[in-house]
């Protein structure tokens, strides 16, 4: 457990942006990979079956905040023109600033970026892992890249 | 000119492309500076995204972990406890409370007879049989009056069963009219019902 809840954590953070969001999702994570260890294939990595299921966990929390939420880039919340010293604050480096756009992306768009870019998955592997057709997946990634390169243009 | 999509660029960083798909995306950058420079924004959001560091955990996590694996644990609820020393003395009651009352009546064919028909009779486990008096009293008059066993010799070795007569076992007489045994005996069916209600009882709800 303790060898994996850095990773998972990790997993988390990147879907939720905050650091008690995430830490319950990896505890709510590692109950759920108690609960359902039957299913875990011991001839492959622990650590990619449990990332996985950390995914799985914050998009379940994040579609459940927004139940309705469309998968449309535009919903997304605009950066507020006049940031109080808390947003000032996230966007002050590099790094908040990728994260804080991460976060701006609607959660199926965090998911694919998740498995793709932090966890090396395949386009098939992450329509299996998120049970929808891979053509979604290439949609949903190639839109969430576009969308981030879009929005981190000034930091290069 | 056609430009590559965006599917292309991206599936030709991803390396999802086939080898011919990926020689033809590599002929056609060779050429157009536009498609390069949409490839090259999108090989620094890689790096980008490749090069964020890890956060920090930190607070152990195991503590709260196994505290949440034991609080969704479901209560324990015992399964009822059929063979306790309580019920077998319950039990021990009430087969010798049952015997003795079928020796009483019927002296010792009866306690066979009625052996056999509570096996027959005694199924679901908790069902307590009910006698038939009067066939039990007729069976073992019969059978008092006859010896239960024809005599037989062997031929070889030559032995000679010993003839069992019922008459002879000893049992303590206590001259009770039947209505009094057949209260007893409903007393002690009665008890035998409190008893098992009492002791397979589902036990409360452990709070949390």
């Amino acid at each position: 457990m303790r060898r994996h809840q850095q990773a998972v954590f990790n997993a988390a953070y990147h879907m939720l942006g905050d650091v008690r969001d995430a830490e319950d999702a990896a505890q709510e994570t590692f109950m759920r990979a108690f609960h359902f260890f039957g299913r875990y294939d011991p001839d492959r990595p622990l650590g990619p079956w449990l990332k996985r299921i950390a995914v799985n966990v914050s998009l379940n929390r994040l579609q459940a905040e927004k139940p309705a939420g469309p998968l449309d880039e535009d919903a997304a919340p605009l950066p507020d023109p006049n940031p109080g010293p808390e947003a000032l604050a996230i966007s002050r480096g590099r790094t908040d600033r990728i994260r804080a756009e991460l976060l701006r992306l609607p959660p199926r768009y965090r998911a694919v970026i998740e498995l793709r870019h932090f966890q090396d998955l395949s386009y098939e592997e992450i329509a299996r892992e998120l049970g929808c057709p891979l053509s979604d997946v290439k949609s949903d990634l190639f839109r969430a890249r576009k969308l981030l390169a879009e929005r981190l243009k000034d930091l290069t | 000119m056609t430009h590559l999509t965006d599917s292309q660029l991206n599936e030709y960083l991803d390396r999802a492309l086939g080898r011919s798909e990926r020689q033809a995306v590599e002929a056609h950058m060779a050429g157009c500076g536009e498609c390069r420079a949409r490839l090259a924004e999108l090989q620094r959001l890689f790096a980008s995204l490749e090069n964020l560091p890890e956060r920090k955990l930190q607070s152990d996590l195991s503590a709260g972990i196994l505290e949440r694996l034991f609080q969704d644990a479901p209560s324990p609820r015992p399964a009822p406890r059929l063979w306790t020393p309580a019920f077998a003395a319950q039990l021990g009651l009430v087969l010798g409370a049952w015997i003795w009352f079928c020796m009483q009546a019927a002296k010792w064919a009866v306690p066979f007879l009625t052996a056999s028909r509570f096996l027959r009779i005694a199924i679901p486990p908790f069902r307590l049989p009910i006698p038939n008096l009067s066939a039990v009293l007729t069976i073992s008059k019969s059978l008092i009056t006859t010896p239960p066993f024809p005599s037989f010799s062997l031929a070889f070795p030559a032995f000679t069963p010993p003839v069992f007569n019922p008459a002879s076992i000893t049992v303590p007489a206590l001259p009770l009219p039947t209505a009094g045994l057949a209260g007893i005996a409903v007393c002690v069916l009665a008890l035998g019902l409190v008893g098992n209600s009492i002791l397979l009882r589902r036990p409360p709800e452990v709070e949390q």
